[in-house]
């Protein structure tokens, strides 16, 4: 194990791909020379040069058809969208060409597309800069949707995307980019599809979402003394979303709560509600219950953007109601 | 709209209340201010009076005046002129108001306390994980009620009913009484450090430690003593050992006779506690703890009050070799009023019997020792009295302190002077 920090973490695996599948190639504002607005290709330009670390203008509908068409010709781009906001400018693009192509040529074409990129609010980041899009994509058929939190399941998760051949949304939260965390020496591709259990515990399942998980797992250790023991898991992949594994912890704690940043309506948290009520209705206890930021537009002013989003006083104060209910 | 009523919260602690007096009749108009029901809580009765106009509705199913509910549960509605109340048919949606109801003297009202409703379709709301758990266990979950704070029945509440078991009057007034304070130890507790024998509990073991074990936890047990002068009692002994042709009653036999006619005039005591209410007993049958090899079997003595003290003797004696040699029919262990058990000869003088429910007292008697006795004071006269200590455990549910004590008293009245009763 070596302790790396989120973004190293994804650059490490970017690093590695590259060298392993010359195939691969990044387009992106400011990505080459310059090493990504977040140092998410930092150094690979000295490595693999100006045509596998291609710059690109502020043209977001224009380079997502080009990597549609590059990927149709076998080779595998990766987009860094440095915030995930503006791939909306190329969505026709996503869900008509990209998400759509293998069904189309009844899989005679792949579609090895990363699309990469910051989501979430934090650090003043203002409505054009802060939003969480992972409900929205997953939505979309054809589109697998990577939200990981530690810099292990970065680095891991990173390398199952550019190995398979499905377009992948790999949304990166901006708080989480400067987080530490262990991260295997050995060569590790994370599945998609199977969530990770953050903590164990026994009184009530907590379904978090990116930087959710950490503001939840200091809420457990909380709470952990008030006797309320809370499981922590982190799906990791929200489309595939494992609900296998949010279902075997609700049989053994009777209650969930889905705690997200994102917006409640037709959100994740609804998603997992209605799959735990389908299939797990007879081990529930009591309603699963959602904590989400607030359905608005994000503020730019500090203090306000604090206050629509989940905080952990919040979040202490959903599980304890929850669980007495 | 329809408003319902509940069953409010009068104070931080109050979980349940009772339905005192409908101030209001079923179809009575009322205004804002007005006093439409009593409700007792905490031993107090408190006036409701009504925030909301309307047109009162008694739930057809909802509690009789009497009946104790838990807080929120709905007891009616209140209505516009003319509208259905939701239990009609085409009833049209409700509106559930916390705020309907406050106590008139409104110092306890807690506002914005959340009352939900309990009932749905007349059942209590239960969780789909409680529900699955009841029908695994064969727990019926239509008489429970919800622990948290949504009201509904939880996992919890079905196991702990489960857990707990089911206690029908039937069974109560079986074969087992508890001579002395000896709790019994729960089988399950083991000290895993000791080398300790374990040993399988009979099932007269097993069923005497759940029924004492029933009778610690769910009888509020209160235990008087007090002294007597057991010396004519004595006397009546020794006179009829020196003749024969007739019959030396035990001990017990002439405390079962005592007891049985204390009883009558005390009927409060000759009752049971029940979930329905209080069940008042007619007849004095007198239950006589006798210890076997098998455990403790309480045959019970039919109407010694009744019967000469020859009778009672002879068929006491008959009752307890039966009980020894396993002969006892179920029958012949049921339906007494209060049992007596006697630890004297083992030199005990006061002990706390438990009660054996469902009878709501026993009497212990203690050994009968001489003692000297203070006769008057005055002239400092004494005397070498038998003395003997009482031990009698009520259930204060059921009785208060100085009704029992006033039953304890006929007995010594009677212990001690034996013609009062050996001639009626």
């Amino acid at each position: 194990m070596k302790e790396l920090t989120y973004t190293a973490a994804a650059r490490e695996a970017l690093t590695e791909e590259m060298a392993r599948d010359a195939t691969i190639f990044v387009m992106g504002e400011g990505i080459g020379k310059r090493g990504g607005n977040f140092n998410t290709t930092a150094g690979l330009f000295d490595l693999y040069g100006g045509v596998r670390l291609c710059d690109t203008p502020i043209t977001e509908r224009g380079f997502i058809g080009l990597a549609v068409g590059a990927a149709m010709t076998g080779t595998r781009p990766v987009i860094d969208f440095m915030f995930v906001d503006f791939i909306l400018d190329g969505m026709g693009e996503i869900m008509n060409q990209m998400a759509k192509m293998q069904y189309m040529s009844s899989g005679r074409l792949t579609m090895p597309v990363v699309l990469r990129g910051c989501i979430g609010i934090g650090g003043a980041s203002a409505t054009h800069h802060s939003g969480n899009y992972y409900a929205m994509f997953a939505n979309v058929p054809g589109l697998r949707v990577v939200v990981p939190t530690t810099p292990a399941d970065a680095k891991g998760l990173f390398k199952t995307a550019l190995r398979g051949y499905d377009p992948v949304l790999f949304l990166e939260h901006k708080s989480l980019l400067n987080t530490k965390g262990p991260v295997p020496e050995e060569d590790v591709a994370i599945p998609f599809g199977v969530a990770r259990i953050a903590r164990e515990g026994h009184s009530v399942t907590v379904v978090a979402l990116t930087v959710m998980v950490n503001r939840v797992l200091q809420v457990a250790d909380t709470l952990e003394k008030e006797g309320i023991s809370v499981e922590v898991i982190d799906p990791r992949t929200v489309s595939p979303l494992d609900t296998d594994t949010i279902c075997a912890s609700i049989k053994k704690t009777g209650r969930a709560l889905v705690v997200d940043e994102a917006f409640a309506p037709c959100g994740i948290g609804a998603e997992i509600a209605a799959r735990v009520m389908e299939t797990a209705f007879d081990e529930l206890d009591a309603p699963v219950r959602r904590l989400n930021g607030a359905f608005v537009p994000t503020p730019y002013s500090p203090p306000l953007e604090s206050v629509i989003v989940p905080s952990n006083d919040a979040i202490a104060t959903a599980i304890r109601d929850l669980v007495r209910e | 709209m329809a408003t319902e009523i509940v069953m409010p919260k009068l104070g931080w602690t109050m979980e349940e209340g009772t339905l005192v007096e409908w101030k209001k009749q079923d179809g009575d108009r009322v205004s804002p201010g007005e006093i439409y029901m009593l409700v007792e809580s905490d031993k107090s009765v408190n006036e409701i009076e009504s925030f909301e106009e309307g047109i009162l509705r008694k739930l057809p199913n909802g509690p009789n005046v009497g009946e104790t509910v838990k807080v929120g549960t709905v007891i009616g509605y209140l209505l516009a002129p003319g509208e259905k109340a939701p239990f009609e048919k085409d009833a049209p949606s409700v509106q559930t108001s916390s705020a309907v109801a406050k106590p008139a003297s409104a110092a306890a009202h807690e506002a914005g306390h959340q009352l939900a409703p309990v009932l749905r379709n007349g059942l209590p709301r239960i969780s789909p994980r409680a529900l699955r758990v009841a029908r695994e266990l064969g727990v019926d979950w239509k008489s429970l009620t919800g622990s948290g704070t949504s009201a509904r029945i939880l996992e919890r509440d079905v196991r702990n009913a489960h857990a707990r078991p089911a206690v029908a009057p039937q069974a109560l007034a079986g074969p087992v009484s508890q001579p002395a304070g000896t709790a019994p130890k729960a089988p399950a507790l083991t000290i895993a450090a000791a080398p300790a024998v374990v040993t399988p509990p009979s099932a007269t073991r097993r069923l005497i430690a759940q029924r004492l074990q029933t009778s610690a936890q769910t009888t509020a047990a209160v235990t008087l003593t007090t002294e007597i002068d057991a010396t004519e009692l004595v006397k009546l002994r020794e006179v009829l050992k020196t003749r024969t042709g007739y019959v030396v009653p035990a001990y017990t036999d002439l405390f079962a006779k005592i007891c049985a006619l204390s009883l009558r005039l005390h009927p409060a005591i000759n009752a049971s506690w029940t979930d329905g209410g209080i069940v008042a007993r007619d007849g004095q049958d007198i239950g006589i703890a006798v210890q076997t090899d098998r455990g403790l079997l309480v045959p019970v003595l039919r109407s010694p009050a009744t019967k000469s003290v020859a009778t009672v003797a002879t068929e006491s004696a008959a009752l307890i070799q039966q009980a020894r040699e396993g002969t006892l029919g179920a029958g012949a262990m049921q339906g007494a009023s209060a049992t007596i058990t006697n630890l004297g000869m083992f030199g005990v003088d006061g002990f706390t019997p438990i009660v054996n429910l469902p009878e709501s007292a026993i009497l212990g008697m203690g050994r009968i020792v001489p003692k000297v006795v203070v006769i008057d004071e005055a002239t400092e006269k004494t005397a070498i009295r038998k003395m003997m200590v009482l031990s009698l455990t009520f259930d204060h549910r059921l009785v208060d302190g100085a009704p029992a004590a006033q039953f304890l008293a006929t007995i010594r009245e009677y212990a001690e002077q034996p013609y009062l009763w050996l001639t009626g």
